[in-house]
């Protein structure tokens, strides 16, 4: 994919603490933006295949709801326990 | 004939399990505007859900797929918010004004968030791979069929390896 140009909207507070990091830093803003982006869709997806590998061991019964909130908080837990009862009905019951 | 709201992630996964022609011929499918308005932008885009969702605007169009406006947009709007996109919101009233008893959502978050408001009014939250399954319930579609369904629709979304797949395993065994 060729490179682009993205528009980004921040509230003033927000612009400011950008500013101020790139100036600490020595970097451009845009230069901070792309690298805190990139870092952060980083982290997410290794986040998303832990949980998805969690969430198969939960639903395999491998392993516990409190075996669960251990690994991924109580939250994310109780999301994952969510959709794994919404798809169990979704093929037992059809709509 | 059953009825069912879907979303914008569920219509794109059952166009992308193939069998959109059939789900539509025997469940009566509705969407609010704010889905269509989302299918359109993603009809914009050259991939494999982009050509879904041209697939999909045509059902729309033909009025294979029941598009319904709102009556009460604040309502919406009120519900819309970090885990709650405008279509999930419009869906959850729709299904509320128009008394349909499932609305069809993938995007976890969102079913989560609305399921609490869907129960007191009778409404279930279920998955895009429930419209296939109803399919093969009704007999509309052989097991052998349905099953390569639900495993092109987990292939073309990307979903291997997760939940969905080992579902899919297990209903396979149980059918």
């Amino acid at each position: 994919m060729v490179a682009g140009v993205i528009t980004l909207r921040l509230e003033g507070k927000d612009k400011q603490k950008v500013w101020d990091l790139a100036k600490k830093k020595r970097e451009t803003k845009s230069n901070l933006m792309r690298k805190a982006l990139l870092s952060y869709i980083e982290k997410e997806t290794e986040l998303d295949e832990i949980k998805e590998i969690v969430a198969v061991k939960f639903v395999e019964g491998k392993i516990s709801f409190d075996e669960l909130v251990r690994i991924l908080g109580f939250d994310e837990a109780k999301k994952v326990a969510f959709f794994a009862d919404i798809a169990e009905k979704s093929f037992q019951e059809g709509i | 004939m059953k009825k069912a709201v879907a979303d914008t992630s569920a219509l794109i996964s059952i166009a992308l399990s193939g069998k959109l022609p059939e789900v539509v011929e025997n469940i009566g499918l509705f969407a609010p505007k704010a889905v269509k308005l989302e299918i359109a932008e993603m009809a914009g885009y050259d991939d494999i859900e982009g050509g879904a969702a041209k697939n999909i605007l045509n059902f729309i169009k033909n009025k294979k797929i029941s598009l319904i406006e709102i009556k009460n947009e604040k309502n919406a709007r009120d519900l819309t918010g970090k885990s709650i996109d405008q279509g999930e919101a419009e869906c959850f009233e729709l299904a509320a004004e128009e008394k349909i008893g499932t609305i069809l959502m993938d995007d976890v978050n969102a079913a989560y968030r609305i399921t609490g408001l869907a129960k007191p009014k009778n409404i279930s939250i279920k998955i895009s791979t429930a419209a296939i399954v109803e399919l093969i319930k009704q007999e509309k579609l052989a097991k052998k069929q349905g099953i390569f369904a639900l495993q092109k629709m987990v292939k073309n979304r990307q979903w291997e390896k997760g939940i969905l797949e080992f579902l899919i395993k297990k209903y396979v065994k149980e059918i």
